[in-house]
């Protein structure tokens, strides 16, 4: 089955009006990936949020690069799980 | 410069079943508002600071990311929802705080009462700490809200006497503030200072000696940090060393409890401040 890895939308659920940018990124295409691996880290306004996997699985496509701007909910790769 | 923190995103289940309960009792929380830093942490142990009379502050106060602009009128159904979500959430300490509400004869006041003895009577044995606005000063407010029956009263200075009018809404002032903390009796009395707006290290002191000097026993040194490009910009980044130092400081001054961390907030930790405080007093024998 596939899934989404995604920037949380409910860090701050009243508040979606947030984003930033990616400024890591530590996943690529056929890796495995396990629940709470890092997967990314965005910089905010705030500051530097470290994105953890949901999921167990093998990437299979990386949507984003580091550099790229994201928004609550962008997702980030889609896995197998 | 220091570099910005760092937070793990995270969900855990006590964060779900917080994230669950705030909102089907439609209770605003200055955790989501603030875009707080710590939210994983708090509500991932079951916490939250509750914020009442609306999402939207009638002041503009340049470092904070809460909502301005016309609030909705006050719900008297929001006591009692807040009194249930204290059940519900099986909290033994809870902090409530409020937006500025400049639009109403009593800056809602008499609302905050009514939420702070709604919380009692259903929670008997819940200690209260309320996060305050200054009522534009008026001391009668300041009193009526103690008297429901808070243990904590807080109200922040915010900033250092000079930056004040750049950080701070016009409608407040340090003096005002100060006043309000002094005037506040029979209660603990808790105040924060944000750090990184400019100020020198001489004013940091100038600032804690002003709050103990109004006999606050709690105090709340933080990082400053930026929500958004709208807000002031972040001038200074100290170190854990410098928090470590005014802790020190703080104590020497006679501070009851002090949390001095970049991520520390005024709610932050709030249960354990309010224990450190009590315990203090009583080896101390010194409390005003």
């Amino acid at each position: 089955m596939q899934a989404e890895l995604k920037i949380p939308e409910d860090i701050w659920p009243r508040r979606r009006d947030w984003g930033g940018e990616i400024v890591s990124l530590y996943i690529k295409e056929g890796s495995e990936i396990k629940i709470g691996d890092v997967i990314a880290e965005v910089e905010i306004e705030k500051a530097i949020l470290k994105i953890l996997s949901q999921y167990n699985g093998k990437v299979i496509k990386v949507l984003v690069k580091e550099g790229d701007k994201i928004l609550p909910g962008s997702v980030i790769a889609l896995i197998e799980v | 410069m220091e570099k910005k923190v760092q937070i793990t995103v995270y969900e855990n289940e006590n964060f779900k079943r917080v994230a669950e309960i705030v909102k089907t009792k439609s209770i605003a929380t200055v955790c989501e508002e603030a875009l707080c830093p710590n939210i994983m942490e708090c509500w991932g142990s079951g916490t939250a600071t509750f914020m009442i009379m609306g999402s939207i502050c009638t002041r503009g106060c340049r470092f904070c990311y809460v909502l301005k602009g016309k609030p909705s009128p006050l719900d008297d159904k929001e006591p009692k929802r807040v009194a249930e979500a204290v059940k519900e959430m099986k909290l033994d300490y809870v902090v409530i705080t409020s937006v500025d509400r400049d639009d109403l004869p009593d800056r809602g006041a008499q609302h905050f009462v009514n939420v702070v003895k709604t919380v009692k009577e259903l929670n008997p044995s819940v200690i209260v700490e309320v996060l305050a606005p200054d009522f534009r000063g008026d001391i009668n407010s300041v009193k009526k809200v103690i008297n429901a029956g808070v243990d904590v009263f807080a109200h922040n200075v915010e900033t250092v006497r000079r930056l004040t009018p750049i950080v701070r809404d016009p409608r407040a002032s340090y003096e005002q503030s100060l006043n309000v903390l002094k005037y506040a009796k029979n209660v603990i009395k808790k105040s924060s200072i944000l750090l990184g707006f400019g100020e020198t290290w001489d004013e940091i002191i100038e600032t804690m000696r002003d709050l103990r000097s109004v006999g606050v026993n709690i105090l709340v040194l933080s990082q400053y940090m930026r929500p958004s490009r709208k807000q002031l910009e972040v001038k200074k980044r100290y170190t854990f060393e410098e928090f470590r130092k005014l802790e020190e400081i703080a104590y020497s001054m006679g501070f009851s409890a002090v949390l001095s961390l970049p991520l520390a907030r005024t709610s932050y930790k709030a249960k354990e401040a309010y224990f450190k405080a009590i315990e203090n007093a009583k080896s101390n024998s010194r409390w005003s």
